[in-house]
């Protein structure tokens, strides 16, 4: 075989919606090999793999699932879909199952679905710890400190990004789609030709494009504004020494700017990807514009290394109430820092005793969103919003703490005030939200593994059987 | 910059030239939940290598722009075949943990805006 093509038909499954005419004409004239399509990442916060919620609307994930599934079934094309569900533990990858178990059934196809789970147990990784596995929090370079037994007992659930080889296994043993945990985007796209026998860096670096979708394509004629779901494919084309990309709609264009800006994307670094096995090495990489919608690769290498992955665990840190308040008067702004301080110190002394909480204010219109980073200290807005965030113990306590501080926010005296109805305008009723449990990422650690499927199961099933 | 909205007035000023003028990407996202990445592409080669050359980007303008430590700042690269300069720096809180503001960190190019080079050294292009 000298060429394999994958096509991507989406950077995301369920995230904006997939043009279905785009996608049906791309399959027809491209006859890709496989299908392969990540569904999530930790990007969205530690909250969705911490409660095993998805990040994509559900509306969204039927029916882009539905698409791909039914569209690639038909034509007998596997179908690899990569971090399912978002986050990629049980619960997203059992969801993602269910999703398409139904539209097996409904749509009368019959297939056999690859399953693998990405979740790791805290007792292994307590074990690891004790044999003394030097397990750095990543990028080491920048932070580097070991996993430690408490770093384990506070998350709430880890998963283990995979590698290549488990969705290779699930391949190889019978699977027309795929469905697995938290994959490394590039091997999700790039597994296909790396079992096919062809070059790993290159496949990992078509993988490595191509994950965003049509993100690493120009768009010329407006397509990504067409109202409704309009996502379009791309296509990848593996070959011997090179790969080319190429768009998966004529009013869509890959030119080399737009690869070589996304090859920057969402890396602390432009030409080292760290990958389960080795290092993907971009810096003698070239591109050509080969047509004007058609961009050639080559030069990328692979360079082994002792095989890792990369842990991801959720820590729950507590409960979150909030509340959303605008600030009008321009002299409840120009003494809104006293304000907030005074409350945060009245609701320690009010609360203390309850248990622990910490209340965060949020000011837009007055650095909430860069902080401390904030150019402008001295600018005053016309109107400031106000969130009043608290992550306690318990919801019950968030909840009431929150009430509190923003009744209190709304009554205080502040030096010239005239507004003694009342300093704030409530957005809500109800004035203050419980939004659940709060969580921060705890572990982000790269863990060295002898055997790439270790910790990641496989089962493969008629659809109708799991 | 005269035409730029909400941009500060010393941006603008005759002596002095903002990355807004000189780039054509200016962007921030998360890379990992513990760092984010600056991406600033330069439109003009001319205009990259000039800063390129004369260092006008550094870890310490980054720093600098950004209130944080030099230290925290893990990565600046010139990276040629772009014409584009990536800074990589530690986030306050892990992204979409409490205290955090901007879960994917897609909003904090602002600071770049406040950059300002000397315009002479641009004299080629501008």
């Amino acid at each position: 075989m000298d060429e394999v093509r994958v096509l991507t038909p989406t950077g995301c499954i369920g995230n904006r919606g997939i043009h279905r005419d785009a996608l049906v004409a791309a399959l027809d004239s491209e006859r890709p090999h496989a299908i392969a399509v990540d569904a999530g990442s930790l990007d969205c916060g530690p909250w969705y793999l911490g409660t095993g919620q998805v990040h994509s609307p559900m509306i969204n994930i039927r029916r882009d699932l539905s698409i791909v599934v039914t569209e690639a079934v038909r034509r007998g094309i596997p179908v690899i879909i990569g971090s399912a569900g978002g986050s990629g533990a049980r619960p997203h990858v059992d969801l993602t199952v269910d999703v398409i178990k139904e539209i097996a059934l409904r749509e009368e196809l019959d297939f056999k679905v690859g399953v693998i789970y990405s979740d790791v147990d805290p007792e292994y990784l307590r074990s690891r710890i004790r044999a003394g596995a030097i397990i750095p929090r990543v990028p080491a370079k920048a932070f580097g400190d070991p996993l430690t037994a408490e770093d384990v007992e506070s998350s709430t659930r880890v998963v283990a990004m995979m590698g290549c080889e488990p969705i290779i296994a699930a391949i190889n043993q019978g699977a027309q789609v795929v469905v697995a945990g938290r994959s490394s985007d590039a091997c999700v796209i790039g597994a296909y030709p790396v079992m096919m026998g062809f070059d790993r860096g290159l496949s990992l670096h078509m993988g490595d494009i191509m994950e965003c979708g049509e993100a690493t394509l120009t768009d010329r004629e407006g397509v990504t504004h067409l109202p409704g779901p309009n996502r379009v494919p791309v296509i990848g084309a593996m070959r011997r020494d090179h790969f080319v990309i190429r768009p998966g709609h004529e009013g869509m264009a890959c030119t080399v700017e737009a690869v070589s800006a996304h090859s920057m994307y969402e890396r602390d670094n432009h030409t080292q990807v760290e990958l389960p096995g080795g290092v993907l090495d971009k810096s003698d990489c070239e591109l050509t514009q080969e047509t004007e919608s058609v961009v050639r690769v080559s030069g990328t290498r692979f360079r082994e290394a002792p095989y890792t992955v990369l842990l991801e665990g959720a820590s729950r840190v507590g409960w979150r109430t909030i509340s959303m308040l605008g600030v009008r008067n321009p002299r409840a702004i120009q003494h809104l820092d006293s304000i907030l301080d005074e409350e945060q110190k009245s609701a320690r002394v009010h609360f203390g005793e309850h248990g622990d909480f910490t209340v965060y204010f949020h000011t837009y219109g007055k650095g909430a969103v860069m902080g401390p980073s904030e150019p402008e200290r001295d600018l005053i807005a016309t109107e400031v919003g106000l969130v009043v965030d608290v992550v306690a113990d318990s919801q019950e306590l968030a909840h009431d703490i929150a009430e509190h501080v923003a009744l209190k926010i709304a009554f205080t005296r502040y030096p010239g005030r005239t507004t003694t109805a009342g300093n704030v305008a409530y957005l809500f009723s109800p004035n203050v939200v419980d939004a659940g449990e709060a969580y921060t990422t705890g572990i982000y650690h790269q863990l060295p593994l002898d055997d790439p499927l270790e910790l990641f199961p496989i089962t493969v099933a008629g659809i109708r059987e799991v | 910059m005269p035409e730029s909205v909400g941009l500060p007035q010393s941006v603008g000023l005759p002596e002095s030239v903002g990355l807004d003028e000189l780039c054509s990407v200016l962007r921030s996202k998360n890379a990992g939940p513990y760092l984010i990445t600056l991406d600033l592409i330069f439109k003009d080669r001319r205009a990259y290598e000039a800063v390129r050359d004369g260092r006008l980007i550094s870890r310490e303008t980054i720093a600098t722009a950004y209130g944080i430590s030099e230290d925290d700042v893990a990565v600046l690269e010139y990276i040629d075949g772009l014409k584009a300069v990536k800074a990589t720096y530690k986030r306050r809180h892990p992204a979409g943990s409490p205290g955090d503001t901007d879960c994917f960190g897609m909003a904090q190019e602002a600071p770049l805006l406040y950059i300002q080079l000397p315009r002479a050294a641009f004299q080629a292009v501008l």
